[in-house]
């Protein structure tokens, strides 16, 4: 099996030794860098593509949130911060998890069971390339990726929706969908809404409304950007 | 107060040279903490934030949850452009009376 290649992004050197030590439990963890300064870990990180960062979030010269955004790849990653206020913002951004320090070794192990659970739940290789089971109701139905329109999220279910229209409930969340299908052209465009990029038809910024073609869909305009790019309708920064 | 590092048994394992070093860290976030605080400006300087934030982190391993909470409340307040002299005063006592040890 192939160990999570993990890296520590804290100017606190207390917390990435705390870290270190803890991941020593994890064998299949391997800490690969540590990095007190962010701005040094940008360019590395990019170029590396860990599986799995443990970030400060207050840090000089550059936040976890702003080194989040200035990542070219899909990062899983877990905020480290003594203040729970960061905590929202840190979900919002699809982190794995939030831990308050004192870091504490049972929440620690909880936060690396979630990324386990996460890195290990690829749908290619669940599944098969292109393609997922899902059960509903006693039955395992076979889907396409390439039939899905779009995927809403509705507290703890997501709600799979295909080109015939056929709708599938499951449990699951929508940062471990989004994580698994990304590779496939679906994108997270609202809070609640991920979609297949190739069905977009229309981008409405009146109505902050996608036409998918099949179903019309709501987009955020914090998320506007990013779509507007992975739609290749404006220039990746 | 005195707080002695290698007590937590988070810590256990960890080597003289490496306690020796969070015990210089601590220090130094104690004495930039004081030093700012004694600036006669009351505003909060963005040191003074930044390195009480950090160390809220690094004793809220010793300290009780109490105090933790009540270190954050006042973070808040810094946040908020709400800290008082009180505030001020009772932070000064607090780095002025603990001490570290190994």
């Amino acid at each position: 099996m192939n160990k999570i290649k993990t890296v520590i992004i804290d100017d606190d050197k207390l917390t990435i030794k705390l870290i270190s030590k803890l991941l020593e439990n994890h064998k299949d963890i391997d800490l690969i860098q540590t990095y007190s300064d962010p701005t040094v870990a940008i360019e590395e990180l990019n170029k590396h593509q860990p599986d799995l960062l443990f970030l400060d979030i207050e840090m000089p010269k550059i936040t976890g949130v702003e080194l989040i955004k200035k990542l070219n790849f899909k990062a899983n990653f877990i905020f480290v911060s003594a203040y729970d206020s960061y905590a929202i913002e840190g979900f919002n951004l699809d982190a794995i998890d939030f831990i308050v320090k004192p870091i504490e070794e049972d929440r620690f192990n909880v936060a690396i069971e979630k990324v386990r659970h996460n890195i290990s739940n690829d749908v290619r290789n669940e599944s098969g390339e292109g393609f997922m089971f899902i059960k509903e109701k006693g039955q395992h139905h076979k889907v396409a990726i390439s039939e899905i329109v779009a995927i809403k999220s509705d507290t703890d279910y997501l709600h799979i929706i295909t080109e015939d229209n056929r709708r599938f409930v499951i449990l699951h969340t929508l940062k471990e969908m989004q994580d698994k299908l990304y590779k496939y052209g679906i994108i997270k465009v609202h809070k609640s809404y991920l979609v297949d990029k190739s069905r977009v038809l229309n981008v409405d910024s009146t109505t902050n409304e996608l036409d998918l073609g099949t179903m019309k869909v709501p987009f955020s305009r914090r998320m506007k950007r990013s779509m507007l790019e992975e739609l290749n309708i404006k220039k990746k920064k | 107060m005195t707080v002695t590092i290698s007590n937590h048994p988070l810590f256990k394992e960890f080597s003289h040279d490496e306690i020796a070093e969070i015990l210089d860290e601590f220090n130094h976030q104690k004495f930039t903490i004081l030093r700012e605080l004694d600036n006669e400006d009351e505003n909060v300087s963005l040191d003074l934030r930044h390195t009480f934030h950090k160390s809220i982190g690094s004793l809220s391993y010793f300290l009780s949850a109490d105090i933790t909470s009540t270190h954050r409340k006042m973070l808040s307040a810094m946040d908020n452009h709400s800290f008082s002299k009180e505030n001020r005063d009772a932070l000064r006592r607090f780095y002025s009376e603990i001490e570290f040890s190994i």
